[in-house]
């Protein structure tokens, strides 16, 4: 009986051990640290992808691969003419006979 | 998000209300506050000085907040590191329906619950590797006290804040936002954005477990 009320003493001790705790005060040179961790983390972030950011730099870069993109699309799209072939080349591709070389 | 550089005085309009400030107080300095309207104005427009002033009025409240948490110095300085971040990253987003302070402290019980998950998610880890022959490394925060307790209290604080570690994240922060930090139940409720009602039903729970844990501990340690 007298443990429990030494026990139940405790509990309340314990419990009412945090009723006048003082404020943990952040660490001395707080504010030189959280600077230059910012220096280093968002400003190092920002030089890394800042293109990405640059709106107009992007756009231009779109507008010349959007250019480049349709000038390869008219190239290729563009059919040659087959060149038109001579009775002696033909002969000599039926035969396979090598193309006069020789001139006679 | 685009970094835009700390710039000292931040643009015209926030010059000319700092100025302002300072001509009401003409001895302006660190320790007169400038109002909360021109501190965020100032802030938007990436003043040096006003962030500044912002760190130094709530760096001690940060902190003390991160570390009742996390319950490790190194860790709570970095946790109040990333809520200062956090703040400089997004007072342009903020739209001042509730004070400075709450949604700084909403910011800090954020940041230090999640370091909070990848601590113990660390040392589940650190435990495995434990098992497969690796080396242990993780948070030991079982002889951990908070540097405000007064000597006499420590021993039954300890005991306390090791109980404290086995509540609900809402019930912890609630307990420690009331009794470590200070803040009143409305304050609370505002933090946690929940009602003052279930803040008193937070408590309540908070203490009914803790005493009941409490009484546990010492049951075992006196029959020990």
């Amino acid at each position: 009986m007298k443990e429990k009320a030494i026990i139940a003493q405790r509990v309340e001790q314990s419990i009412a051990s945090l009723d006048a705790v003082e404020r943990a005060l952040a660490p001395a040179f707080f504010y030189s640290r959280l600077e230059a961790r910012m220096e280093a983390e968002l400003l190092g972030k920002s030089n890394r992808y800042a293109f990405l950011e640059n709106m107009k730099l992007c756009t231009l870069l779109l507008l010349i691969v959007l250019v480049f993109n349709g000038f390869s699309l008219v190239l290729l799209g563009y059919e040659r003419p087959l060149p038109v072939e001579t009775a002696w080349e033909t002969l000599s591709r039926e035969y396979f006979m090598p193309p006069n070389e020789f001139g006679y | 998000m685009l970094y835009r550089p700390i710039k000292r005085g931040g643009n015209e309009e926030a010059q000319k209300l700092l100025n302002q400030n300072r001509e009401d107080n003409t001895s302006f300095n660190l320790d007169q506050p400038l109002t909360e309207q021109t501190l965020l104005l100032a802030l938007r427009n990436r003043s040096e000085e006003a962030f500044r002033q912002l760190v130094e009025d709530y760096k001690d409240k940060v902190y003390n907040t991160c570390l009742s948490l996390l319950k490790n110095e190194e860790e709570a300085e970095e946790s109040a590191q990333d809520v200062f971040m956090e703040v400089y990253r997004s007072v342009e987003s903020f739209r001042a329906e509730a004070k400075l302070s709450t949604w700084i402290y909403r910011i800090a019980t954020t940041k230090s619950l999640e370091k909070l998950r990848r601590m113990k998610a660390k040392k589940r880890f650190a435990w495995m590797r434990s098992l497969s022959g690796g080396v242990a490394q993780g948070f030991q925060p079982a002889d951990w006290m908070h540097p405000g307790v007064a000597m006499e209290q420590q021993e039954n604080a300890k005991a306390l804040l090791a109980a404290i570690d086995k509540l609900s994240d809402n019930q912890r922060l609630a307990f420690t936002l009331h009794k470590l930090e200070g803040l009143s139940y409305e304050e609370v409720a505002q933090v946690l954005q929940v009602s003052v009602s279930s803040v008193e039903s937070l408590m309540f729970r908070a203490r009914q477990n803790l005493k009941k844990q409490l009484r546990n501990f010492y049951e075992k340690n006196m029959i020990d």
